[in-house]
């Protein structure tokens, strides 16, 4: 997995917000993106992890 | 009386003068009150002071002793708990405004109701990050907590208020809880003693939650012997706890005593040195020095470990706030706010691998306890960062100081491992922490080898100079 564009990265943060039923104005939308980048480079590492290396 | 003051007794000492007579339960309170009226106001400890309970408690244990009852083994001993905690007839804060209008709560926590079994007098509730979703106890709410050893730099968190009332003498015996360090962090900033449980060790009834599948109730003090003595009193099967593991109690006060001959400790190296300031490495390599160590060992994808244990935090997390933040989000700390929607924007799949690396990581962990009996590592990697001081530069790389408080003792909450966070005192120096780790349910293990250390006076918890008031006394 590689860390989401910017442009993705509001995309999917604005699209699951409605999903979820969150209100975000533009300074919030904003705000949550900034959390999102520092979830997403841990997801990243998760994500990328191979599973076999894990049991060695 | 004459004699010590209060502040300088430990937990055990307090409960020997109250038994034998030589102090009142009254007296002690009192005393205690005073002390908390006098000093908090410096550290922002206490959210909630419970003077008529604490004395009315008091006079009843007074009144037991004086008709010859054994009142239990914490008679006397003033103590708080993390404003999570549920308390009979007070609000259960979990650090938030949003909670400040739910109803009191009906019923004490299992914890509280336990010391107090054991003759324990609860005294107030503490502060803490918004929803135990923070290191460093700057709430956005209720103050910052700050750091009784230095009030210009934090406490840590989230059970900061926990570890300064401590560290300030306030009170000798706290409780917290440690979702990803938040009993061993604050413990290290603070400089006192923390004992985080295995996972599912000791009961969470009536306790706020934050991520069902790492919480765990903990505990601070100034001394091992009183860490063992609550730890012992707080064990026992709660039929209202569905995640408490069904195990018999194990207690750990016989253990104060054993020798530790023949221990293999391995200090962890890797992930658990980098980032580490030379102050930290010098505490580590103290500790491994006077037990005889020099092995490093490797734990191998800790760096994995930890960032599974993040997306779970901010997943479970998120998850059970999402209704509050679909209708109160402007009433969170933005800080906390925005963390929490992002992780329950997570995706599943993500998630579910993160479990998978649990389970992993559980199996290599156990490879480990194979070659070792102990590990060491740090449980910061810097001593107490200055309130409001938001990211540090370390091996070039610029590091979000909250954040990153947890680098080492997430990845050993992550698989459940018992760990008492042991303080090292340097002379003009903050403290640092260092966690004594040991394999699953073998508290009696970590705490053989932090009494030892005591003993021979490497580990410590003196009360902050800056609370050392003797017209307190």
């Amino acid at each position: 997995m590689t860390e989401p564009s910017d442009e993705n990265l509001v995309s999917f943060v604005a699209a699951s917000a409605g999903m979820l039923e969150l209100q975000l104005d533009n300074e919030a939308l904003a705000a949550v993106c900034d959390a999102m980048r520092g979830v997403m480079k841990q997801a990243a590492l998760v994500l990328n992890h191979a599973p076999a290396q894990a049991e060695t | 009386m004459t004699g010590p003051p209060l502040q300088a007794l430990d937990a055990v000492a307090i409960a020997a003068d109250v038994r034998t007579g030589l102090r009142s339960a009254h007296d002690v309170i009192e005393a205690t009150l005073d002390r908390i009226a006098m000093l908090d106001p410096q550290f922002n400890c206490f959210t909630t002071v419970l003077g008529e309970r604490a004395l009315a408690t008091a006079r009843r244990i007074d009144a037991r002793i004086a008709e010859g009852q054994d009142v239990g083994p914490l008679a006397g001993v003033p103590f708080a708990v993390k404003n999570l905690f549920d308390i009979s007839g007070v609000t259960t804060l979990a650090g938030s405004a949003l909670l400040a209008d739910a109803p009191s709560a009906k019923r004490d926590a299992f914890a509280i109701a336990r010391l107090e079994a054991a003759g324990a007098i609860l005294v107030g509730a503490l502060n803490m990050d918004e929803f135990a979703y923070g290191f460093s106890t700057e709430n956005a709410h209720y103050g910052a907590t700050r750091n009784p050893h230095d009030p210009e730099r934090i406490a840590g968190g989230s059970s900061g208020g926990s570890a300064a009332a401590v560290a300030a003498g306030l009170v000798p015996l706290t409780l917290g809880t440690d979702t990803n360090g938040s009993v061993r962090v604050p413990a290290a900033l603070c400089g006192v003693f923390g004992l985080k449980p295995s996972f599912a060790r000791l009961s969470r009834s009536g306790v706020y939650p934050f991520v069902d599948s790492l919480d765990h109730v903990g505990l601070f003090a100034r001394s091992v012997r009183d860490l063992a003595l609550a730890y012992d009193v707080l064990q026992g099967r709660d039929s209202d706890d569905s995640w408490q593991a069904d195990r018999p109690n194990e207690p750990i006060l016989p253990a104060l005593d054993l020798s530790i001959e023949g221990l293999r400790v391995g200090v962890l190296g890797g992930w658990f040195v980098r980032y580490a300031a030379p102050d930290i490495m010098a505490a580590v390599d103290r500790v491994a020095t006077t037990l005889g160590s020099i092995a490093t060992v490797e734990l191998a994808y800790s760096e994995i470990a930890r960032a599974a244990a993040f997306c779970i935090t901010a997943a479970e997390g998120g998850a059970r706030h999402l209704p509050m933040l679909r209708t109160r989000a402007a009433e969170f700390d933005p800080a906390t706010r925005n963390r929490l929607i992002a992780g329950a924007m997570l995706p599943a799949s993500i998630l579910c691998k993160a479990y998978d690396i649990r389970r992993d990581y559980a199996r290599t962990v156990d490879a480990l306890f194979e070659e070792v009996d102990i590990l060491l590592a740090p449980a910061t990697p810097w001593t107490a960062p200055l309130l409001g001081e938001t990211h540090i530069i370390c091996d070039g790389e610029t590091l979000p100081i909250r954040a990153s408080l947890g680098l080492y003792t997430q990845p050993i909450s992550f698989v459940g491992l018992p760990v008492v966070m042991a303080p090292v005192h340097t002379v003009g120096g903050m403290p640092v922490g260092v966690q004594i780790i040991a394999p699953r349910w073998r508290e009696d293990r970590a705490i053989a080898i932090a009494a030892a250390l005591e003993h021979v006076g490497v580990v410590s918890a003196p009360i902050a100079k800056s609370a050392n008031l003797e017209a307190a006394s």
